[in-house]
């Protein structure tokens, strides 16, 4: 059911950004801002954040949809390891970058600031789901429920990464 | 939780009706009236031949529990029922368990033997074992009938046979509630091969004299007659003065639910290193169940053994309520319904219940072990060395047939054998016995009952000296076979050669004892013994006493992913706390904007009135 939902979760956003990417007019060319050095070491925490994010929708999908199989053994050691990571850059970045985000009527649609809003709102169900089930908190039928909360909120999180992440290159091409 | 009861009762219901039709109407005993009484057991007794055995009757003859019992029980249908069926060909096997071990210290022999097609475990006959010998050999801790009843066809094993008698289904050992039934006396009584006295000498309501053993081939049971040597005592019953009652009828505390003790005598397990009080008994003897409240039969006496599956392959319509999910989902009984706080469900895909629930607490190295049927527990006159062979070892994880991990007893076949198309036959004691006694000598043999210490010199000998007959004479010991190959002795892998494991669900540890309960690190630490203990590797041969195998080789799991999987945990409390300050962090964030979104719709509403 999971990896049926998975499949056409990933197919349907990723033909959605392909299409849009094509339809939508742009001089596509990346535009390079002047930055000071802290602005540098701000624009270094995104890059990260999209490296772990990468790494764990890798470490966790490929086991899925194509060994078929659940996230177990190395991988999931390597989602471990790339998941606090991705945690604090992801913090990083919604302290630094709320302040923009938040909605004005200048800007319609908002469809860059709902997208970072829903990661924010999903962030915080996929970090706790996993870590509750870390204490002995839930019994059998508790830890299941957490697990299934876990894959379906991140699904939905990296689908909704991706879209945002389109957002910005398409922003950054003054598309 | 209502619907699984209403699931079980139902399923209790239709076995009860499907047991109900097949009771045979000839058989009284095995069709219950429904009453939840115990029948009393006031009854005549019967000798082999059907003949009613009163005080006065000449000669004086053991009861038959084939007669006696069989009058209101079916026997031949008992006859198939599983410890009794061994020798049947067409038995399903199950899940392998625990074999007989033939074990002769002189000969450096240990080896599994069953009747039962288990992987791993030789057949009799393959060591030159009629089931005549094997009787003899481990007839002590047997319930009767199976090899007991077969007719042989060596002339020597019918004389003798014929002075012996069978070993029929000793009824009592399992059933009989009489304070004075002394099981001891069986064993003794096999040793004198006096099969046909067995069962009766474990009454309390008579005494068993005198040795079959030592009876000349002509003698006939039938038509005793004294000896002159004084040394020939004849085998024969006596009867106690009061034991018959009106119309010579005598009274057996039989009972359908059978005392625990009753169990115990064939299935008592013994830690090396520890007092028999300091062990705590297992927590379902504890809570007042029995043995028989899991493990139940109906007439045909096709018992569950309780394993994860074995209603594929039992006929017992309870096979796949009695197991320890069944009960311990349903609250069967009163079963406590596990929570499993904090334990990532993979574990029940991974490992078996009795893996965190069963057996001592692993430590950092395995334990030795005794069993009532390894070792004679509870037999007269058993050798009470902690060293004396079989050396079992435990709790061995490993992985079951299943998929699953648990825990397991253990030995390490040790035999002479020849060695033929990459097949291993082994070579009878008696034949390899006078060899090696002739290169050791006597002084070797430990008083103890432990393993000679043979050297790798003196192996070389015995193979010299065992003729090629058929196939190259080898060894095995320690996990390997071991060749004579241009004078030196050569170790290989073989099949034959891997230990045998048979799975343990006993004695089962109250919740929270079990491993995972204190804290994940019971497994998962880098020095945990579930993973990481070492698993002594039992052999005869000096050079090797001391070698080890680290638990893991036993669980096909990659011992660097597991040891990395340890280390994992060393950093979760960290993880714990970064993944706890992000979301309390990201929420605060949430919360203050939808607070700004809140006054800024406050405001707006504000203005617009």
């Amino acid at each position: 059911m999971f990896r049926t939902t998975s499949i056409i979760g990933f197919v349907a956003t990723l033909l959605g950004v392909a299409i849009c990417y094509a339809a939508l007019p742009g001089n596509r060319q990346w535009r390079i801002k002047k930055s000071e050095p802290w602005n540098a070491i701000r624009r270094l925490i995104y890059p990260l954040a999209l490296l772990c994010f990468l790494a764990m929708v890798i470490t966790s999908f490929y086991p899925l949809l194509v060994l078929k199989e659940s996230i177990h053994g190395y991988w999931l050691i390597l989602h471990a390891v790339f998941a606090p990571v991705f945690a604090i850059c992801l913090v990083c970045l919604v302290v630094m970058w709320a302040g923009n985000c938040s909605f004005n009527k200048n800007d319609w649609p908002p469809l860059q600031k709902i997208c970072f809003w829903l990661i924010v709102i999903l962030a915080i169900p996929v970090i706790l789901s996993i870590v509750l089930s870390m204490f002995s908190f839930f019994g059998t039928k508790g830890q299941e429920f957490l697990l299934q909360l876990h894959r379906y909120s991140a699904l939905l999180l990296a689908l909704i990464v991706i879209v945002h992440t389109y957002l910005i290159i398409c922003t950054k091409m003054g598309k | 939780m209502r619907k699984g009861l209403l699931y079980t009762a139902i399923l209790f219901y239709a076995a009860s009706i499907s047991i109900a039709a097949d009771a045979d109407p000839n058989f009284p005993g095995d069709h219950s009236d429904g009453s939840r009484a115990v029948p009393v057991h006031l009854i005549p007794l019967l000798d082999e031949e059907g003949d009613k055995i009163t005080p006065d009757t000449e000669p004086l003859l053991p009861f038959s529990t084939r007669q006696t019992c069989g009058a209101c029980h079916d026997y031949n249908k008992i006859s198939h029922g599983w410890h009794f069926n061994a020798v049947e060909p067409n038995a399903a096997p199950g899940r392998g368990g625990q074999p007989w071990i033939l074990v002769d210290a002189a000969s450096a022999t240990q080896i599994p033997l069953s009747y039962r097609n288990w992987p791993g475990v030789f057949r009799p006959e393959q060591l030159g074992l009629t089931p005549w010998k094997f009787v003899q050999h481990f007839g002590r801790q047997m319930p009767g009938g199976g090899p007991g009843e077969i007719d042989s066809n060596n002339p020597d094993e019918i004389t003798r046979g014929f002075i012996s008698g069978k070993l029929e289904i000793n009824c009592l050992a399992c059933h009989d509630a009489d304070s004075a039934h002394n099981p001891a006396e069986y064993g003794d009584q096999i040793i004198r091969q006096n099969f046909r006295w067995a069962a009766a000498a474990t009454s309390g309501l008579t005494s068993v004299s005198g040795s079959a053993r030592n009876m000349p081939n002509n003698y006939d049971p039938f038509m005793p007659h004294p000896f002159d040597d004084p040394k020939l005592i004849p085998p024969s019953v006596t009867y106690l003065k009061d034991a018959f009652y009106h119309k010579n009828q005598v009274f057996f505390d039989i009972v359908r639910k059978v005392p625990v003790e009753r169990c115990y005598f064939c299935h008592s397990n013994f830690d090396m290193g520890k007092e028999k009080w300091t062990a705590d008994e297992d927590v379902h003897l504890a809570a007042g169940l029995t043995c028989v409240d899991c493990h139940r039969n109906g007439p045909e006496h096709n018992i569950t053994r309780g394993y994860e599956g074995e209603a594929t392959v039992s006929k017992n319509p309870l096979a796949a309520a009695l197991s320890c999910e069944s009960c311990h989902s349903n609250g069967l009984l009163g079963a406590p319904i596990p929570k499993h706080s904090g334990i990532p469900p993979t574990h029940f895909d991974k490992l078996t219940c009795t893996a965190c629930h069963s057996g001592p607490w692993p430590d950092a190295k395995t334990i030795r072990t005794k069993t009532s049927r390894a070792h004679g527990l509870g037999t007269y006159n058993v050798n009470k060395s902690d060293d004396v062979l079989p050396h079992i070892i435990y709790p061995v994880f490993a992985k079951q047939e299943n998929g699953k991990i648990g825990p397991h007893k253990l030995i390490w076949p040790a035999f002479f054998a020849y060695l033929k198309d990459q097949k291993v036959a082994p070579i009878p004691i008696e034949v390899v016995k006078p060899i090696v006694g002739e290169i050791t000598g006597d002084k070797n043999i430990s008083p103890s009952g432990d393993w000679p210490n043979l050297t790798s010199e003196q192996i070389k000998k015995v193979l010299e000296l065992l003729k090629p007959a058929e196939g190259e004479a080898v060894y095995i010991c320690g996990g390997k076979l071991y060749r004579h190959d241009k004078d030196r002795l050569v170790a290989t892998e073989h099949n034959s050669a891997k230990p045998y494991l048979w799975p343990i669900a006993h004695d089962v540890r109250p919740a929270a004892q079990s491993l995972g309960a204190r804290q994940c690190q019971d497994c998962h630490s880098t020095n945990a013994p579930f993973f990481f203990a070492d698993v002594e590797i039992d052999t005869p041969l000096a050079s090797e006493k001391d070698a080890t195998k680290k638990m893991i080789e036993f669980q096909e799991l990659n011992p660097a992913y597991t040891k990395l999987l340890a280390i994992s945990f060393i950093f979760r409390p960290y993880l714990k706390v970064i993944a706890i300050c992000s979301s309390v962090i990201l929420a605060a964030v949430l919360l203050l904007y939808a607070f700004k979104a809140l006054a800024y719709i406050i405001r707006i509403l504000a203005e617009k009135d």
